[in-house]
């Protein structure tokens, strides 16, 4: 193991980390603001995905509008979803609500199973195959992207959450829900935004999955579920941790591949795809509060 | 009269009574053991094959409905302990030739300490956490099945086909002059008969108490002296177990194993059956097993019929905009959005609600 390699497996992690950070987000902000855990964030991804292909491919749209677009059609749906179904779970339990978003995503995946048949189909290379050298590192400019894409959608978010107005009835509803109420803030409309801010960002998490060789197929809402550690390491309500968590498992999980063929090579093939919820369950036992999070354990 | 207030009345006393009293329970299952021996004689080997496979998921359901409806732990690594149980089966019997009563010990053991173990993560998590945790266990649990081939044959799966549900000589998969299918019914579904007794008396006796109390809040479950810990560790392993008893017997059913068996759709699959059933009750998972199921084998029979023919393809040239898998997904959904946010408590619960319902079981004077 060369530095180089080292220096290109921590491109190849950030790359990684940056689109967990950015699928933990979808589900951090849901969570945050409606107390529910999404799993239909795996239908946004699967529906952003075949979106941007069909723009992109069938329509020959240039791919950052189709990219774009697809992000609106998801934040659409998003909030589609929000408005018809989730909000008659609002006054019942977590359980009813988390069990009714897997069943939106076992309809979602039927529907777009449904318009685009069960075969793969390739995105292609937006990003081209090229790589550079970053110190004498091969780095390719797929995983520059894809680092670049999501710092930008990451800082848009923050910078929502932070600055404007919306953020901040946001940040008030999830902090004290009866106190935004009674200072005039919609618990709907804060509701509504953060689905549709789950279903953009759930859009552009599908296609940096599918880019290159990996194609868009159905598996793409179950492998949104890799981020569900990333969310619950940094705690389950706050975007920061969304960040750092899925920085950490996308690096732990590069280096894991790197590094586990030459060592422990008896683990087998596909060992670096479970690392997510290894490091998660080794974490848990370590500090069950999660790495960033002061939420309150009950332990007994 | 204060002897007579806290003199627990005899089993005997009770049993009797209820017997007096009730008719309506009585008829009810009385019915349900004419079903039970008629149904093999008048269905054919592909829907008896179904029942079987039905059975087994009402065994594996019923372990969810104590974890889940009883304890409310969410847990989605219910059909890992199944797996457990499948897989330890097939290796105790066909590669040390151990008689099968024990494989089933065998199996229940395993999937119960490893339960445990799990249910020793869920101490130090509540609600959410554990249900991603148990995510993770599934997700891991797969790519254990995936990968030990020497026991579970990787990928390509293990041949079940010499796992022969048996009691000592006799071989209960071959009574007398009946078929395979037939003697694979009366067994399972006694089986499920026996799981759902068992389950029945451990959640009305104070086994039950404290898992309700566990769930509806752990910290006043703590102050009135149940203890939480090892509650928990305890349905857990239990849960476990009875996923791996379920294990066993899919073990039986099938010829094969593979481990797209016991991924994330099946335990998909149990979660529209207990929520379907109702998440609180004992019956809950047994008639959601059937119906559940049943809707997905119905589809795929009629998948050419009038009604359905527009709406499914079935070959290349047909026309029609869902699979058959996908349009059984997609009710699926559709069945657990709608039961949700219609009726929480699903079948059972909406039954025991009714007027009918409460004056036929009711006890009369």
């Amino acid at each position: 193991m060369t530095g180089y390699e080292v220096l290109q497996t921590f491109f190849s992690g950030l790359a990684l980390g940056a689109s967990y950070a950015i699928l933990a987000l979808g589900f951090v902000i849901v969570f945050a603001a409606t107390k529910v855990l999404n799993f239909a964030q795996g239908a946004f991804v699967l529906i952003g995905a075949y979106l941007t292909f069909e723009f992109e491919s069938q329509l020959s749209w240039p791919f950052p509008i189709a990219i774009v677009m697809s992000m609106l059609v998801s934040a659409l749906i998003g909030i589609l979803i929000e408005r018809t179904v989730i909000r008659r779970f609002s006054h019942s339990q977590a359980f009813a609500a988390v069990m009714a978003t897997v069943g939106l995503l076992f309809a979602s995946q039927a529907v777009v199973a449904g318009f685009w048949g069960d075969s793969a189909r390739n995105l292609g290379d937006p990003w081209g195959l090229e790589t550079v050298r970053i110190f004498g590192a091969a780095i390719a400019v797929s995983g520059l992207w894809a680092i670049g894409l999501s710092s930008v959608l990451l800082g848009l978010v923050f910078g929502f959450l932070r600055f404007s107005r919306g953020g901040l009835s946001m940040r008030a509803s999830v902090s004290d829900q009866e106190a935004a109420i009674a200072q005039g803030i919609n618990p709907r409309r804060v509701a509504a935004v953060a689905w549709g801010l789950a279903g953009a960002s759930g859009a552009v998490a599908g296609v940096l999955l599918a880019t290159g060789s990996n194609g868009v197929n159905g598996t793409l809402a179950v492998a949104a579920f890799a981020a569900l550690p990333a969310m619950v390491l940094g705690g389950l309500d706050s975007p920061i941790g969304a960040l750092l968590g899925g920085l950490i498992i996308g690096m732990v999980q590069q280096f894991t591949s790197l590094l586990q063929p030459v060592y422990l090579s008896g683990l087998g093939s596909e060992f670096s795809s479970v690392i997510p919820y290894l490091v998660l369950i080794v974490v848990l036992l370590i500090r069950p509060q999660g790495l960033f999070g002061t939420r309150a354990v009950q332990r007994f | 009269m204060t002897s007579t207030l806290t003199a627990a009345p005899t089993a005997g006393s009770k049993a009797a009574s209820a017997h007096k009293r009730r008719p309506w329970v009585i008829t009810g299952f009385a019915a349900l053991a004419v079903a039970y021996i008629v149904i093999p004689f008048l269905a054919t080997d592909p829907v008896l094959y179904l029942f079987g496979y039905c059975a087994v998921l009402a065994v594996a359901a019923l372990g969810l409905t104590l974890l889940t409806g009883y304890a409310g732990q969410i847990s989605l690594a219910q059909p890992f302990f199944i797996g457990i149980g499948a897989y330890a089966t097939v290796f105790v019997t066909v590669q040390l030739g151990v008689p099968f009563a024990f494989d089933l010990v065998f199996a229940i053991l395993v999937s119960g300490l490893v339960g445990a173990g799990s249910g020793w993560l869920a101490v130090r998590l509540g609600g959410l956490e554990l249900a991603i945790v148990t995510l993770g266990i599934l997700v891991i649990g797969q790519y254990i099945f995936n990968t030990w081939t020497p026991v579970t044959g990787g990928e390509t799966g293990v041949l079940s086909s010499g796992v022969e549900i048996s009691l000592g000589p006799l071989n209960l998969e071959k009574l007398g002059t009946f078929t395979e299918q037939q003697s694979l019914f009366w067994v399972l579904w006694a089986t499920v008969a026996a799981v759902a007794f068992f389950c029945s008396m451990l959640v009305r006796r104070a086994p039950g108490r404290s898992w309700i109390a566990l769930r509806e809040n752990g910290r006043a479950a703590e102050a009135v002296g149940i203890h939480v810990r090892s509650t928990k560790i305890a349905i857990f392993a239990l849960a476990s177990g009875i996923g791996g008893l379920a294990g066993g017997l899919y073990a039986g059913l099938q010829q094969y194993l593979s481990p797209l068996d016991f991924g994330f759709n099946t335990g998909m699959l149990l979660f529209a059956i207990v929520i379907l059933g109702g998440i609180n009750r004992v019956a809950g998972a047994i008639i959601g097993a059937i119906i559940v199921p049943g809707v997905q084998f119905y589809i795929s029979e009629q998948a050419d019929s009038l009604l359905l023919a527009p709406i499914i393809t079935t070959g290349v040239t047909d026309s029609g905009f869902f699979t058959v898998g996908s349009f059984s997904t997609l009710i699926f959904g559709v069945l657990i959005v709608a039961v949700l946010a219609i009726e929480p408590d699903g079948i059972m619960g909406s039954l025991s609600r009714s007027r009918l319902y409460r004056r036929l079981t009711a006890h009369r004077p």
